[in-house]
């Protein structure tokens, strides 16, 4: 049964709003239920439910937190500024620095919970770092800057994309022995498939284009309006939901698809450019962030959507789900930071 | 945060040596109140007094755009797009090239990335020649010229090391090569800074005029591989032909055009039509309306690689409304 069905509870979700004078450039959910935000002001807010926000300046002297991933243990967030500093910050206010690259940024940073490693990249330059925090692997061994970093699910394999496609290292011996997916044109993200058979990256180009490993077949996806910035899985049935048109464009990755199947298209009507999607983790739903500062509710295989805010606040630049999927926060590059508490619907 | 016009970036380019830390330096010291972000290349000198600094490595980049196919600074989109993330925002940011990097593909990022469009925009490229080298480096490679083809604003640079004589014939041989550019000759780059940054080169509602500035024929004469070619025309143009002709001739000989520039009497219309490319990328619009009683007269000024000038004014001369 669809949460859709629940609707007085949709429409009028209990929501809080806040708003910082920065952009938003990344938000998840800790374990505990914390809401961390990475801010163009290089803080890092830990929101609690209904409460006045904890800041942290992870970031110094007017850097920004270019991006933001939850650390391995859940419990902190890492993030990676233009001061060149990758730093970890836990909801108790401590921040510690992992990495520091002087006149770079820092703007591409990866997790892997199972795997217990984190990666960072700046430049051509990759980092691997262990729990405690050591640099394990370095490497440079990339034609161009590294523009995304993927691990595979189970944290053995670590994806980068650059011009020319993707670099593909085994996380135990990383800077040895790469293995190169190749495609003409410059790659802007990388994201690896749920069931660890496919990579997908986005192009400057603005189209997808992804490697099966499985059997070396090329995914090659167009028709997009702008660069998809924003893509996330859902798992089964394995579906691929992209931002960069004026509705969420989903890819079927079940009964021989995605190629030769035209997309789901969720979402439609709003008419304006998607820029951030993130999947619900147990439904077919996906939150889609518009241009505007819209943010709608969309089924994936159904025709609904509802909208959960009018377009005011800028565009929408992060999306999190909570980790039960009962609260969905939306951030914007104007600051303005909406959480949603959708536990009545869940349920 | 309220919307913002986008950022102005000036882009600065020149031989090793010839000036151009100088001239950074110059810029960001100077009492202005102004907050810069500077980007360098990876071979950069060092000693670059400014808060933000971010060094970058010159990735050059092929766009494949349906029919046209150029070059962009890969890095520069992603660094850009970073820059706008902070919170303080800049007055303008300056990009430094390498002595030996073209031009084009720097100026090209901004006119075919949506999202840099969007937040930024070229306001001029800046070329500093060391007027005691140049000529040698003229003789010796193609980015010499390339960087002067380039140029809104060209410092000749070290003049006290260079006799009036040799000067004359340096700057008559850089006019032949870019007749619009405005040249300063300067001593360790010392300038206004209002010379360099704010001059909204690229804006077609500056392009009023163009008065491409030819100096006598040079005594020794110098077969640069890259010239220009200003033409002229009294009567009025006829706006789909003139639409055809430089569609296609951008379109075929782009990659030779460095650039291009054009005041246009359009016949029927009361105001100027203004043009100007990088290589294939065009824009145009209507510009200022035309004063009453003037002469209404039609120039075009193309910088490139083995330029055809009788080619180029028959071409144009055929665009004449019947």
């Amino acid at each position: 049964m669809s949460m859709l069905t629940e609707e007085r509870h949709i429409l009028a979700p209990e929501r809080y709003d806040l708003t910082f004078d920065a952009a938003v450039t990344g938000m998840a959910f800790l374990n505990g239920g914390l809401l961390a935000i990475a801010c163009g002001d290089g803080g890092v807010r830990f929101v609690p439910a209904g409460d006045a926000p904890i800041s942290v300046q992870a970031h110094e002297n007017g850097a920004a937190a270019l991006t933001l991933a939850l650390d391995i243990d859940g419990a902190g967030v890492l993030t990676g500024g233009d001061d060149g500093r990758l730093v970890r910050t836990s909801a108790d206010g401590a921040s510690r620095t992992l990495l520091e690259a002087p006149g770079r940024q820092i703007d591409v940073v990866a997790v892997s919970g199972p795997g217990g490693l984190r990666a960072a990249a700046f430049g051509r330059e990759l980092r691997l770092i262990d729990r405690a925090g050591a640099v394990t692997h370095a490497t440079a061994y990339h034609p161009s800057s590294v523009t995304g970093l993927a691990f595979n699910p189970k944290g053995k394999r670590l994806a980068a994309s650059h011009y020319g496609g993707v670099t593909l290292w085994w996380t135990g011996t990383l800077g040895q022995s790469p293995s190169r997916l190749g495609w003409q044109g410059s790659h802007i993200q990388v994201s690896w498939s749920p069931d660890g058979s496919t990579v997908m990256t986005a192009t400057q180009e603005a189209t997808l284009h992804g490697w099966r490993l499985t059997d070396g077949q090329h995914l090659q996806m167009t028709g997009y309006a702008a660069k998809v910035r924003s893509m996330d899985w859902l798992a089964k049935p394995m579906t691929l939901a992209t931002a960069g048109g004026d509705c969420v464009t989903a890819w079927r990755f079940t009964g021989g698809g995605p190629m030769g199947k035209p997309p789901v298209e969720a979402g439609r009507g709003i008419g304006r450019l998607v820029t951030a999607v993130a999947v619900h983790p147990k439904r077919p739903l996906v939150a889609a962030g518009f241009d505007d500062g819209c943010l709608a509710l969309c089924e994936l295989f159904g025709e609904r959507i509802v909208r959960l805010q009018s377009g005011d606040s800028g565009r929408i630049s992060a999306l999190a789900w909570s980790r039960n999927g009962a609260r969905l926060a939306a951030g914007a590059e104007s600051g303005a930071v909406s959480l949603f508490d959708l536990s009545m619907a869940a349920a | 945060m309220p919307a913002m016009s986008p950022i102005p970036v000036t882009v600065l380019t020149g031989y090793l040596g010839a000036g151009k830390t100088t001239l950074l330096n110059r810029v960001l010291t100077e009492e202005h109140g102004k907050r810069y972000a500077v980007i360098v290349n990876e071979f950069g000198e060092i000693g670059i007094d400014n808060e933000l600094v971010v060094n970058a490595d010159e990735e050059v980049f092929e766009m494949n755009n349906g029919c046209i196919c150029c070059t962009v600074r890969g890095d520069l989109i992603r660094i850009i797009g970073n820059l706008l993330k902070r919170k303080d925002q800049f007055d303008a940011i300056l990009i430094e090239t390498t002595g030996l990097a073209d031009p084009a593909p720097v100026a090209q990022t901004f006119f075919v990335d949506d999202e840099v469009r969007e937040r930024a925009r070229l306001d001029s490229i800046v070329t500093v020649v060391d007027a005691k080298n140049l000529m040698a480096r003229l003789d010796d490679s193609h980015e010499a010229a390339e960087q002067i083809a380039f140029a809104d604003t060209i410092l000749l640079n070290k003049t006290d090391l260079v006799p009036s004589d040799e000067l004359a014939r340096v700057e008559a041989r850089i006019r032949a090569i870019n007749p619009t550019a405005v040249i300063h000759r300067t001593e360790r780059c010392a300038l206004p800074t209002d010379a360099v940054l704010g001059r909204r080169a690229f804006d077609l509602d500056r392009i009023l005029e163009i008065e491409p500035n030819f100096l006598g024929e040079d005594d020794h004469q110098h077969d640069d591989v890259i010239t220009s070619v200003a033409l002229k025309e009294e009567r009025p143009i006829d706006v789909n032909k003139f639409n055809a002709w430089i569609g296609n001739l951008l379109r075929t000989r782009g990659q030779d055009i460095l650039r291009s520039k054009g005041i246009l009497n359009i016949k029927g219309s009361p105001s100027r039509f203004v043009f100007q490319a990088v290589h294939m990328l065009i824009e145009g619009d209507d510009g200022k309306r035309w004063e009453q009683g003037k002469a209404r007269d039609s120039k075009l000024v193309f910088i490139g690689r083995g330029l055809d000038e009788a080619e180029l004014r028959m071409g144009f001369g055929a665009c004449v409304a019947a």
